[in-house]
């Protein structure tokens, strides 16, 4: 059976779940639904389901990459010129490793911002159901539903408080 | 006694009013808004004409001339650089203690870092005569010639870091602002709501998402804390590794301008957000809590950058050398240096700290605003006083000594520079909140408060 | 907008930081005490009130090297004391002393003024670390007698009168009395606890010095207060003494050695030192003294941020110290980084920086590590064996400078290599006075901390008053109260 959304407005936190609760007394599970909210409520909060990001790997990932670039830069543009300067031998560890650590640094860094952006399944051009009241502090419950059972998703969300619940076309 | 504004009842009256009254100066602009920007465009449009007048007459406009060959240019780049710290040390450290007073002060912060060291970045190249030329030595292009940057120079170093620092820089302000780019996105109408939406990337709040921002924010904040002490650090060994001039080799440098920096770039943000404050109404969001918090830091910044300067006077003369004990008793004795020398100390340490030690100083906004101010005067005159008296003589023979005097050119420069910052600050603030919401929010659902007997006390819930 | 916060009903038992695993969480939970002040009270006064066999061994151990490296010391002492080399060690091990025991009231110090509360179970065990300051004292003493004055050498005093003996002596009773003095005001309240609960000569001992607090709005107004200005004091005093210590003790005593982050370095040392001394103390204590109820992963997790900041800065400070004086290659600086770092004693200085960088870098960016209580253990013991190296180090390197009013230490080295002399090696003599040095600190502390309870009684009620967890919708939240 085909699966469509069903988002759920409400107007406070404790609304939300309380319809949270019923939809799981309904035989709906975590991760059948999700929340949004316009600010970041403490994890855990609603119960919600988070599964495990990857986001650390990324940083490591970055620092890599621009720790091998700096790397192949700056000693191989020391060797492509090989002049002695102030002294200091044609490949200086000590300066090298100033231009290294900045190269390390912006790879892990650059690659964070990815790793957010992915994680975060981001963009989502189609951005599916959406309230704009989310923002203005309203409480969405974005269920995952089997098709036959929108009707009474939809009357447990109304019974625990929903202002509005719109459904997918 | 803290001054906890409370917002609303609900927390859609909280949200909306926060909204509300944080977006007022994004979406509707009051006549003087115009009228400020409209003047500091008239200032950096004098700057840019100066500086188009330096470009096509040469550097021979400027006071720069054998021994002082960095003046004004050179000590507005480490000034600017200094000012972009700021931002770091708010908004990364700050968020890593989990100090909940960070939260009006950190994107403003941000953008301040943003805009310096665009700004900063500006003047070395600006000083190079014909920029256009110069590239090869930052940039390794020139296969042609086989000409590459000598990576053992400070001067190739500073490149690397100032780039890295303003690319981290905004792409942390950019991933931060999604959230926010999706409020204004629900906003707006028409081709504002279009734009937003493409920068909000489709951000709809789930938790998946929240918890990205937050476990970014910690990891970001982490990874860019180090590279801001690197960048002052490498701007400081442009002098350090430098033997030929007195007062500049000096193992000292890297932290001693760090904590200078940290402190003229702490000292901007209040100016700014005291500023902000007044031209945007935030009197519910930047409140006295805020800047006495911000007062408090920067007595212990302050006071750890002066330990650091009085170490560097000590080490410089502590070996007894001639060249340097002169170089000392120009800075402090003669005439331009010696009142230099007296402002900045007085500006940069011993008028605003004292102050700030009364906590009825450091929760009045009009006396915040002007020591602050005070502390970027005498830090800017501390970098100057720093490259241009120790090059004046710099040469062993006396005869090639020389005083340095800027000229006009230099001088609107300088001033188009702070115009040039302000401006850009005020534009972006029709763009994005300089505030950040969703911070705001979350120290809203997170405040709390209980009864210890008779007494209520002001709480904040804490995930961990 | 508020939310009126109802305690959650308390028990008897405290309930200890842990993951929650119903319902899919796996929140990490601080740790909240619920039990009454009185049960706080009488088990931290009968855990401080108890000396069991391997305590009494410890103490006679520490206690019998004290003896036996003072006896030597005064067997040395005999032969005078015109010869630095003899008391090279003694020198790095009064270094290491004052870098960790004597250094560690800055902890407390700087927790106290930033008002963290998971530092609550630790600023006690600090504070008593300061003892080790009067066998600190005692070693000063001659070591200061053994500086030549300021003539005809390069030195911080510049052209002082009694340069620099007076001034050092004053900076060590100045450090000494002040760490004293916050180990006892921050006590008072304890020490009253004491003469009402204690029994024998504890009992009257703490009558006598906590004779009149009676816990009175004003009283505990002022020993806050007293509190803050003693930090405020204890923090600029310590920068300077560490300035002063690093420069007449190793920088003034390599001619030409001109080095101004040095100082600045000793002291960044010596904080790090001072946080490793305090996690291992905390450890010690939750593991041997039955202070278990009462420490938790939350202090170490704390202290573990601090010290790989710490540990960062260390390496930073060096690095910028050693960038100019590599970048300039002038002959002294080049003698400089042969003697310390890469020839005479590259072997302590490696160790130092494996084990006061390379450890606590790669072991503490891992959050996981961070928040245990075994890894920041380890990482401390590496910090202070690390820092005991680098005592040496930089000690005895400065101590066995062949001439300390000579120009430049390049000019020192005889032949066309210029090499640096071999490093000075331990004899037996100077074995036993590091062990007695060691010995006595350990023997003044354990025997401090019998008295002065290691955890503070009323910080830790105090903290009781101002974290409570809640119902937050489905989660179980910490709240902290933010009094000023």
């Amino acid at each position: 059976m085909a699966k469509k959304q069903v988002l759920g407005v409400f107007k406070t936190a404790d609304n939300a779940v309380m319809a949270v609760d019923r939809l799981n007394e309904a035989g709906f599970t975590n991760k059948d639904w999700t929340v949004l909210t316009g600010s970041p409520y403490p994890e855990g909060a609603f119960g919600e389901w988070m599964p495990k990001h990857r986001l650390y790997a990324f940083p490591f990932f970055g620092a890599i990459v621009g720790f091998t670039v700096a790397i192949l830069v700056t000693a191989g543009t020391s060797v492509a010129n090989p002049l002695v300067t102030g002294g200091k031998p044609i490949i200086a560890v000590p300066a090298m490793a100033v231009i290294v650590y900045e190269g390390t640094m912006l790879g892990a860094i650059l690659m964070t911002i990815i790793g957010v952006i992915f994680e975060s399944r981001l963009p989502r051009p189609l951005m599916g159901l959406y309230d704009e009241r989310i923002t203005e502090g309203y409480v969405g419950i974005d269920l995952n539903c089997p098709e036959d059972r929108i009707n009474a998703a939809e009357m447990v969300m109304r019974q625990s408080g929903a202002v509005d619940v719109k459904h997918q076309k | 006694m803290q001054d906890r504004v409370v917002l609303g009842k609900t927390p859609q009256e909280v949200d909306s009013r926060i909204n509300r009254e944080l977006l007022t100066n994004v979406l509707y602009t009051e006549r003087r808004y115009w009228m400020i920007v409209g003047f500091l465009a008239l200032v950096v449009a004098l700057a840019g004409g100066a500086i188009g007048y330096m470009i096509n007459q040469g550097i021979g406009v400027t006071g720069l001339h054998r021994p002082v060959f960095w003046g004004f240019m050179i000590t507005n780049f480490v000034f600017w650089v200094g000012i972009s710290h700021a931002g770091v040390m708010l908004s990364a450290i700050l968020r890593l203690a989990q100090a909940e007073w960070r939260r009006p002060a950190t994107r403003a912060a941000e953008i301040v870092t943003v805009f310096a060291l665009m700004t900063a970045i500006l003047f070395p190249i600006l000083h190079s005569g014909r920029p256009w030329r110069t590239m090869y030595w930052a940039f390794p292009y020139d296969f042609a010639r086989g000409i590459f940057p000598n990576v053992r120079s400070p001067l190739v170093w500073d490149p690397t870091a100032i780039t890295t620092y303003l690319t981290s820089s905004i792409m942390f302000v950019v991933v931060a602002l999604i959230p926010d780019f999706a409020v204004m996105r629900d906003r707006t109408k028409g081709v504002a709501k279009a734009i937003y939406r493409v920068l909000a990337m489709g951000w709809r709040g789930t938790p998946r998402q929240w918890r990205l921002q937050i476990v970014a924010g910690f990891l970001l904040s982490a990874l860019i804390l180090p590279v801001f002490v690197s960048v002052h650090s490498i701007v400081s060994w442009d002098f350090g590794v430098a033997q030929s001039v007195e007062a500049w080799h000096s193992t000292v440098f890297a932290p001693y301008f760090v904590i200078g920096a940290v402190h003229s770039g702490v000292s901007a943000v209040v100016t700014v957000m005291i500023i902000l404050r007044w031209l945007f109404h935030w009197e519910n969001y930047i409140t006295k809590d805020t800047i006495d918090s911000l007062g408090r830091l920067l007595i212990v910044v302050a006071t750890a950058w002066f330990f650091f300067f009085v170490i560097e006077i000590l080490f410089s003369i502590y070996t007894l050398e001639d060249a340097e004990l002169a170089l000392r008793r120009m800075q402090l004795w003669e005439s331009p240096y010696s009142w230099l020398f007296l402002t900045f100390i007085l500006t940069g340490y011993f008028i605003p700290v004292p102050l700030w030690l009364f906590k009825n100083v450091r929760r009045s906004f009009k006396w915040m605003l002007i020591t602050t101010i005070l502390v970027n005067i005498g830090m800017w005159i501390e970098r100057f006083l720093i490259i241009v008296p120790g090059l004046a003589r710099k040469q062993g023979l006396s005869f090639s000594w020389s005083t340095y005097h800027p000229s006009i050119i230099e001088v609107l420069m300088v001033i188009g520079s702070f115009a040039f910052v302000s401006m850009n600050i005020l534009l972006i603030s029709k763009v994005v909140p300089l505030i950040p919401l969703y911070d705001v929010k979350e120290g809203e659902i997170l405040k709390d408060e209980f009864k210890i007997g008779k007494a209520t006390i002001p709480a904040t819930m804490r995930e961990e | 907008m508020r939310r009126k916060t109802k305690a959650m009903s308390s028990t008897t038992h405290n309930t200890h930081a842990a993951h929650h695993e119903a319902e899919g969480e796996h929140h990490y939970q601080p740790q909240v005490l619920t039990m009454p002040h009185a049960q706080v009270t009488q088990d931290i006064l009968r855990a401080s009130s108890t000396m069991g066999r391997t305590y009494k061994l410890a103490l006679a151990l520490f206690g019998g090297l004290f003896i036996a490296g003072f006896a030597v010391f005064i067997v040395r002492a005999r032969d005078g004391f015109d010869t630095f080399t003899s008391w090279a060690y003694l020198m790095a091990t009064f270094g290491f002393i004052f870098t960790t025991a004597m250094s560690a009231p800055i902890f407390s110090v700087t927790q106290r003024m930033v008002r963290s509360h998971w530092r609550r179970p630790m600023g006690r065990s600090a504070e008593v670390l300061s003892v080790a300051g009067i066998v600190g004292a005692l070693m000063f003493i001659p070591l200061v007698l053994l500086l030549p004055n300021a003539d005809n050498r390069k030195t911080i005093w510049m052209t002082f009168p009694g340069a620099p003996h007076v001034y050092e002596l004053a900076a060590l009773i100045g450090i000494v009395a002040l760490g004293l003095a916050i180990l006892y005001v921050s006590a008072i309240p304890d020490l009253a606890a004491i003469r009402d609960h204690g029994t024998g000569w504890r009992k009257s001992l703490a009558r006598r010095l906590a004779s009149s607090f009676r816990g009175t709005p004003r009283e505990w107004k002022g020993i806050k207060a007293m509190l803050m200005v003693l930090g405020v004091l204890y923090f600029l005093f310590l920068i300077g003494v560490h300035t002063m210590i690093a420069s007449d003790f190793a920088l003034s005593l390599v001619p030409g050695w001109k080095d101004a982050i040095f100082p600045a370095w000793h002291a960044i040392s010596g904080l790090q030192s001072a946080v490793a001394c305090t996690i291992l103390v905390t450890f010690l204590l939750y593991k041997f003294g039955g202070y278990k109820d009462y420490i938790s992963v939350d202090q170490f997790w704390g202290a573990s941020k601090i010290m790989l900041a710490l540990s960062l800065l260390w390496m930073y400070f060096w690095l910028s110290g050693f960038m100019i004086f590599w970048y300039g290659r002038q002959p002294v600086e080049l003698a400089v980084i042969k003697l310390f770092f890469a020839e005479s004693y590259r072997f302590p200085w490696a160790m130092a920086v494996c084990l006061n960088f390379a450890v606590p870098f790669l072991l503490l960016i891992w959050n996981a590590a961070r928040k245990s209580m075994i890894a920041p253990t380890i990482v401390s013991c590496s910090i202070l064996l690390g820092t005991f190296f680098d005592r040496i180090r930089i000690y005895v390197g400065s101590f066995t400078v062949a001439d300390v009013r000579a120009d430049a230490l390049h000019e020192l080295h005889a032949g066309p290599l210029l090499e640096n002399p071999p490093p000075h090696l331990p004899g037996t003599a100077d074995v036993f006075m590091i062990l007695g040095g060691l010995g006595g600190a350990l023997f003044i502390i354990m025997l401090a901390i019998k008295f002065f309870p290691p955890i503070s009684i009323w910080e830790v009620t105090e903290g009781m008053l101002y974290r409570r967890k809640r119902r937050f919708l489905k989660r179980e939240i910490m709240v902290m109260g933010k009094p000023d």
